[in-house]
């Protein structure tokens, strides 16, 4: 019996431009409870744009975006309270511990005292920082900060989980981890957005990919779909497959403009 | 020598800068001539200051009588230079100078920071020479020396200065040292701590104890440079012939203590201060259930452990207290005026000084994108949590300071009313700059720093002559509705300020 899935996320039409350059190109896709879905493109071509239309910290110049039934532009904090989002940069509050930046996460999302306490830990230890849980943020080094991000946007169990980047600078013994615990999470129901370049990692556990270059989808669909129609193995050939042909047809259409 | 390639290289930064702004309003063109012309300026008003003040006693004074006011001058000229030094690097090593950048190259964190001080010890020792050159050409004028002599003496001069700079630099090197040595494996913090703690100290003994011990004859002072400086001059006045040794004496020192701070330098290796188990300030305060609250207890953290501001703070404490000390030396009739002034400058002068922590608030949330935009919190509860501090918390804390150095420095007590007077003058100040802060929230550099004081200092002072008046006019209940009425004001405008900072279209 096939469980019916509800969709958690669903982008449509939504599109950007800062200063008459459009970064954003109509872009749609929707999200399901345990999927993992990957917005795959190089830097600079709308991804963290489009991560901060769906926080609501960016106005769509068009198109809608619901998360779990709630319209972002409506009402941003709902929105934040069924998410967890790791952010591109690193930044933490430096001032404080590990321990304390997670205690202060547990208090702004009113989780119960024993039970932040009880993840906190158990998150702590299984990403090796729970014998730096007392040292100040500030002496963490890159890695170690994305770990306590991480910790910090799954504290408190999102229906939705929004990585922007999260694979840049990690070492390859992260890398395998973080793939495992999003494996994992997937198949506790969540739903998880990925925005990355890194388009190997994204291969390995992506159900579906939405391909982008300069905000225009090239390409779109699930894993097998997608490398199906490229005739690639790997989703790099895909992906040059697609943006190449795209150049291919920009060419041409240069060269016919005047006919 | 590293410092010296970081020295040019931070004098190029500054080249490029000034050409940088010097494009955008051409103002800014004139920088160089301004300074060279404000440092003419500062030497003429010297000069001339000099001539009126010392020329008509000079005129009837014994040449011989001279000498001793040559020395006192010499020593006092040492005394500030190495002052000046010391508080110098003290600034550069407490700021942002020495960022993250600096650990990237392979230099030592010392060979840095003197890279920097290079530039400023430049443009400081011109400032001093400006200042203290025309004096000491007031005073020599009356021996009417050949110019051969009077080169050779204001050659010594500078070899004075420059060994007042020396010994500046190997005074913070040796508390360095001296830190590491007694706090070793200890975190940066507590370093950090203990060496501002022993600097003050030295600047103490420096300052007092020298001259104490100075006027009191208890110091054997023909060990004194600014003995050596006398006996320079005197030499040359009496055709003595030993100028030269007394003068070989002052490049001897300058040689040791040069070679004392290469030695001092060496002894410098790259060393991480262990980060772990080190105290922390706060560390137990929950942050509650509500999550303005939280916002409240996150604040405190910050406070407490920003020991920068900290230190700029207690500098300027402790120059509050040291001329508290100085008022029982004035004359018995002065004495109850000072006094009551003293009081005054606490009362409104503490609330000011301690307006940099509001002030710099929101400057200090530098992971505002990071973090709090992924977190279910409104804005305006941000901001009460912020204001929550700097309007009820933080007033309790300078009231208090106040209370006690009312009664420590003054022996004083004062009246409830004023007591609450100042709570209610506090938050007023506190929440004025907070919310300058949000306005101008900048980065940490030194001109957006330099312009938020500015600004806050424009916007404080209508406001404070503005409590002034209201304390004088209205009543209690009064007072405290106008300020709640305020508080309201400012939290709504900062709320208003950073919604539209969040939403970037
Ligand atoms: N606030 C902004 N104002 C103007 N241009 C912006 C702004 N934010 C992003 N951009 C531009 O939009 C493009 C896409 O940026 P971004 O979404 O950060 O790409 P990605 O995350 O895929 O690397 C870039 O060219 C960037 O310069
Ligand atoms: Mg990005």
């Amino acid at each position: 019996m096939k469980v019916l899935q509800r969709v958690v996320l669903e982008v449509s039409k939504l599109s950007k431009s800062f200063q008459q350059t459009k970064v954003v190109d109509q872009l749609s896709f929707s999200i399901q409870e345990g999927e993992i879905f990957g917005l795959l493109g190089p830097n600079g071509s709308g991804k963290t744009t489009t991560i901060r239309m769906m926080t609501g910290h960016v106005y769509p110049d068009e198109g809608d975006i619901t998360i779990a039934g709630i319209d972002v532009m409506h009402d941003s904090l709902a929105i934040k309270k069924v998410t967890g989002i790791v952010p591109d940069s690193d930044e933490l509050i430096e001032d404080l511990t590990a321990w304390e930046f997670l205690s202060f996460i547990a208090a702004i999302r009113s989780i119960p005292k024993n039970i932040a306490t009880e993840r906190s830990s158990e998150w702590l230890t299984l990403f090796d920082l729970y014998a730096h849980r007392d040292r100040p943020l500030h002496s963490f080094s890159h890695g170690m900060r994305k770990k306590v991000q991480f910790i910090a946007a799954v504290l408190h169990t999102p229906k939705l989980i929004i990585l922007d980047e999260p694979t840049t600078g990690l070492d390859p013994d992260m890398v395998i981890m973080m793939k495992q615990v999003l494996l994992k999470l997937k198949a506790k129901g969540s739903a998880i957005f990925l925005s990355t370049h890194h388009l190997d990692f994204a291969q390995e556990i992506c159900d579906h990919v939405c391909l982008i270059k300069k905000g225009v989808t090239v390409a779109k669909g699930s894993l097998a779909f997608v490398l199906k129609k490229s005739k690639s193995i790997r989703l790099e050939d895909a992906y040059i497959y697609f943006t190449e042909r795209e150049d291919r047809e920009d060419q041409i259409d240069a060269l016919l403009g005047h006919w | 020598m590293h410092s010296w390639v970081i020295g040019r290289m931070i004098l190029r930064t500054w080249m490029n800068r000034w050409w940088a702004v010097t494009k955008q309003s051409p103002v800014f063109g004139i920088l160089p001539v301004l300074i060279f012309l404000s440092l003419m300026g500062i030497f003429l008003y010297m000069y001339d200051l000099s001539q009126d003040g010392l020329m008509e006693m000079l005129g009837v004074m014994e040449l011989e009588a001279i000498f001793p006011l040559l020395q006192n001058f010499a020593l006092f000229s040492f005394i500030v230079v190495m002052v000046g030094l010391i508080l110098l690097w003290q600034w550069v090593t407490n700021s942002g100078v020495l960022n993250r950048f600096m650990e990237t190259l392979p230099v030592f964190k010392r060979s840095w920071a003197v890279g920097h001080l290079i530039p400023v010890m430049v443009l400081l020792i011109s400032i001093f020479i400006c200042l203290l050159f025309p004096t000491l050409l007031t005073l020599l004028k009356p021996f009417s020396f050949s110019v051969s002599k009077w080169i050779f003496i204001m050659g010594s001069f500078i070899m004075l200065l420059l060994l007042a700079v020396l010994l500046g630099l190997i005074w913070q090197q040796m508390i360095h040292l001296v830190t590491r040595w007694i706090l070793k494996n200890r975190s940066a913090n507590t370093h950090r701590i203990f060496h501002s703690f022993l600097f003050l100290f030295s600047i103490m003994i420096v300052v007092g104890g020298i001259t104490q011990l100075y006027q009191k004859q208890i110091l054997p002072y023909t060990y004194l440079p600014s003995y050596v400086f006398k006996e320079i001059v005197y030499s040359l006045y009496i055709d003595r012939g030993d100028a030269f040794i007394q003068m070989s004496g002052l490049l001897f020192s300058l040689f040791v203590s040069g070679l004392m701070l290469y030695w001092l330098f060496q002894r410098e290796r790259e060393w991480e201060p262990d980060d772990t188990n080190r105290w922390i300030p706060l560390k137990d305060l929950p942050f509650g259930q509500q999550q303005w609250l939280s916002i409240t207890s996150l604040e405190l953290k910050r406070i407490a452990r920003d020991y920068e501001t900290h230190l700029y703070t207690m500098i300027f404490l402790l120059f509050f207290i040291t001329i508290g000390q100085l008022i029982p030396l004035a004359e018995d009739i002065m004495e109850p005026i000072y006094r009551s002034l003293y009081g005054k400058a606490i009362f409104y002068g503490l609330p000011f000084i301690l307006s940099v922590y509001p002030l710099t608030s929101r400057n200090k949330n530098k992971e505002m994108r990071s973090v709090y935009y992924t977190l279910p919190l409104h804005l305006s509860k941000f901001t009460w949590g912020k204001i929550f501090v700097y309007g009820m918390i933080f007033p309790i804390i300078s009231t208090l300071l106040m209370l006690c150095m009312l009664l420590f420095f003054q022996q004083s007590f004062p009246s409830l009313s004023m007591l609450i007077e100042s709570y209610v003058y506090s938050t007023v100040m506190y929440t004025v700059a907070y919310s300058v802060g949000v306005l101008f929230p900048g980065n940490q550099t030194f001109v957006s720093t330099l312009v938020m004081n500015l600004l806050y200092v424009t916007i404080s002072l209508p406001v404070v002559f503005l409590m002034q008046y209201l304390v004088q006019t209205l009543s209690m209940p009064w007072l405290i509705l106008e300020v709640v009425f305020m508080l309201i004001l400012l939290v709504l405008l900062t709320t208003q300020l950073e919604k539209r900072r969040v939403m970037i279209n």
